[in-house]
């Protein structure tokens, strides 16, 4: 069995393919997928870093005052809500407040979490073959 | 009297029964019980329904949907060239195999992939990254018991990449490094990766304690649509200048990432997600099926690469989970090791396997997002794998 590529410019043209070989393959394969994958981790994490430090100076700036009043919220900060209401504000695309509320009963059944823990963002209705 | 029997032996010596051999006619069945898996138990229905019926093609005699006139010039082994002949009047699919010979198939369906990747949960834990590199360990196993096995280098690396279920990773590097494997190297791929909820369980749960299986992970991070959009772009030269054989997989894997993220090109990104992607993969099943002409897939060596594939799938499947049990351990409880598995990439398949089995142990616990971070970066790791394998042995 000739050793092809990289591997024949260190063991010389149609050198032979031993077990020992192809076991240093398979360790220098296996290093160099988790340095690369180690590096890219890094680099995320710096960048997640950046970014998160980036996103505090913004929430620290001074913010004008706002003209019009703002909406209270749901339920009172720092109070649990009751057992039957979620959390956040509903946007419902082309879905009536019937079915939003089956669909997020029926979510808060399956998933075994109570309705006060779950907070719900979107309810859009997919059309025909939308994934 | 005589006329007639004439005309019918001269019938029957030019139908397709004469020339039937039984490889043949064990291909069609093989055929017809990969439309049952695919039509009625829903396995990788996509994907088996074109390979099956190009398996069905390419065993009906006489068709000649695969013959070759030029020589071998379209892909074809052991073909003889008809003299004056073009390369137009081969076989259809034979004319078509050209997109899996030359990879513009598996680099499509690459960026189709992309488009349709979320990359965030991955970004918002970067420690995904790693679970996804141990999740490509069968890689590397295999290739090792292939060499034992008496398998060439060459044809032993293009085996070992079943083991990052990963379909147009494997395509990709068969294709070009062993194309007389890559049937049984396709179908070994694909069929174990519609197998995922059935091989990972027993060895997620063999590996971990019932604990560890229930640990629940906290929120992740929210990752900022301009970090989605850097990602792609700098992680592919990244990893390009470290190893540019990974460029053709990798590149188009995240151009279609960024036709997603960026916001400007939806058209773009739709037709990659759908019209593009269904198209290439009509062609591509079809063409990877006929591929697999009875006298050259019924072999000893197509059942070797069967078992070897497997191989690969349970091994990287516990170097996934092993390094989430070594991430529990380091985090202090933090990381559920059951997300370990989902490194061996089959988008979202192994991400869901690992969201049931966590939920079998803890019915509040959702694994879902935070095992879609391994299974996207088992994409990354497997054709990084493939890509130094490519440089090892093209």
């Amino acid at each position: 069995m000739a050793v092809l590529g990289v591997f024949e410019d260190i063991y010389g043209v149609g050198a032979e393919m031993t077990p020992g070989r192809a076991l240093l393959i398979s360790l220098v394969g296996f290093l160099l997928v988790f340095l690369i994958l180690g590096f890219l981790a890094l680099f995320i994490k710096a960048l997640g870093k950046g970014f998160d430090a980036a996103g505090k100076k913004q929430k620290k700036a001074p913010e004008p005052v706002p003209e019009v009043p703002v909406p209270a919220p749901a339920a009172p900060v720092g109070k649990p809500l009751p057992p039957t209401m979620s959390a956040g504000t509903l946007v419902l695309e082309d879905v009536s407040e019937e079915e939003a509320a089956i669909i997020m009963a029926i979510t808060s059944e399956q998933t075994g979490i109570p309705l006060n823990r779950l907070e719900f963002h979107s309810i859009k209705r997919l059309k025909e073959g939308q994934k | 009297m005589d006329l007639i029997l004439k005309v019918l032996s001269g019938l029957w010596e030019s139908s397709g029964f004469a020339a039937l051999s039984w490889q043949n006619g064990v291909m069609l069945l093989v055929a017809f019980f990969f439309l049952f898996l695919a039509i009625r138990k829903k396995f990788e229905p996509l994907l088996l329904v074109p390979i099956a019926f190009g398996i069905l093609l390419a065993n009906l005699p006489g068709a000649d949907v695969m013959a070759d006139v030029t020589g071998g010039e379209l892909g074809a082994i052991g073909q003889e060239a008809i003299e004056g002949a073009h390369w137009y009047e081969s076989g259809v699919l034979r004319i078509l195999y050209v997109g899996v010979k030359s990879s513009i198939f598996p680099c499509l369906i690459f960026m189709g992939v992309g488009a349709m990747t979320d990359f965030g949960p991955m970004l918002s834990n970067p420690v995904s990254l790693i679970l996804g590199a141990a999740a490509q360990l069968g890689i590397y196993i295999a290739f090792l018991i292939a060499i034992l096995l008496g398998f060439a280098p060459n044809e032993a690396a293009a085996i070992a990449i079943i083991g990052g279920a990963d379909g147009p990773t494997a395509i990709f590097l068969a294709a070009k490094l062993a194309s007389h494997l890559l049937a049984p190297i396709a179908l070994a791929a694909y069929s174990y990766m519609a197998l995922i909820p059935i091989i990972q369980p027993p060895i997620m749960k063999l590996l971990t304690t019932e604990k560890e299986r229930q640990v629940e992970m906290k929120q992740l991070r929210t990752v900022t649509k301009t970090e989605k959009i850097i990602f792609p772009v700098v992680v592919l030269v990244l990893v390009a200048l470290i190893l540019p054989s990974v460029v053709p997989l990798l590149g188009m894997l995240m151009l279609g990432n960024l036709f997603k993220e960026c916001g400007v090109v939806d058209r773009l990104s739709e037709t990659a997600q759908n019209a593009l992607m269904n198209t290439v993969t009509i062609m591509l099943g079809l063409c990877v099926g006929a591929t697999a002409n009875g006298a050259e897939f019924l072999q000893l060596r197509t059942i070797k690469i069967v078992v070897l594939g497997l191989t690969a799938f349970i091994f990287s499947t516990a170097g996934g989970v092993l390094i989430g049990k070594i991430l529990y351990l380091v985090t202090g409880g933090k990381i559920n090791p059951l997300i370990g598995a989902a490194g061996v990439s089959a988008v979202p398949m192994a991400a869901r396997v690992a969201q049931n089995e966590g939920r079998k142990y803890n019915p509040a616990n959702f694994l879902l997002m935070h095992a879609m971070g391994p299974n996207v970066a088992g994409v990354i790791g497997s054709a990084v794998a493939a890509g130094f394998l490519l440089v090892m042995f093209k």
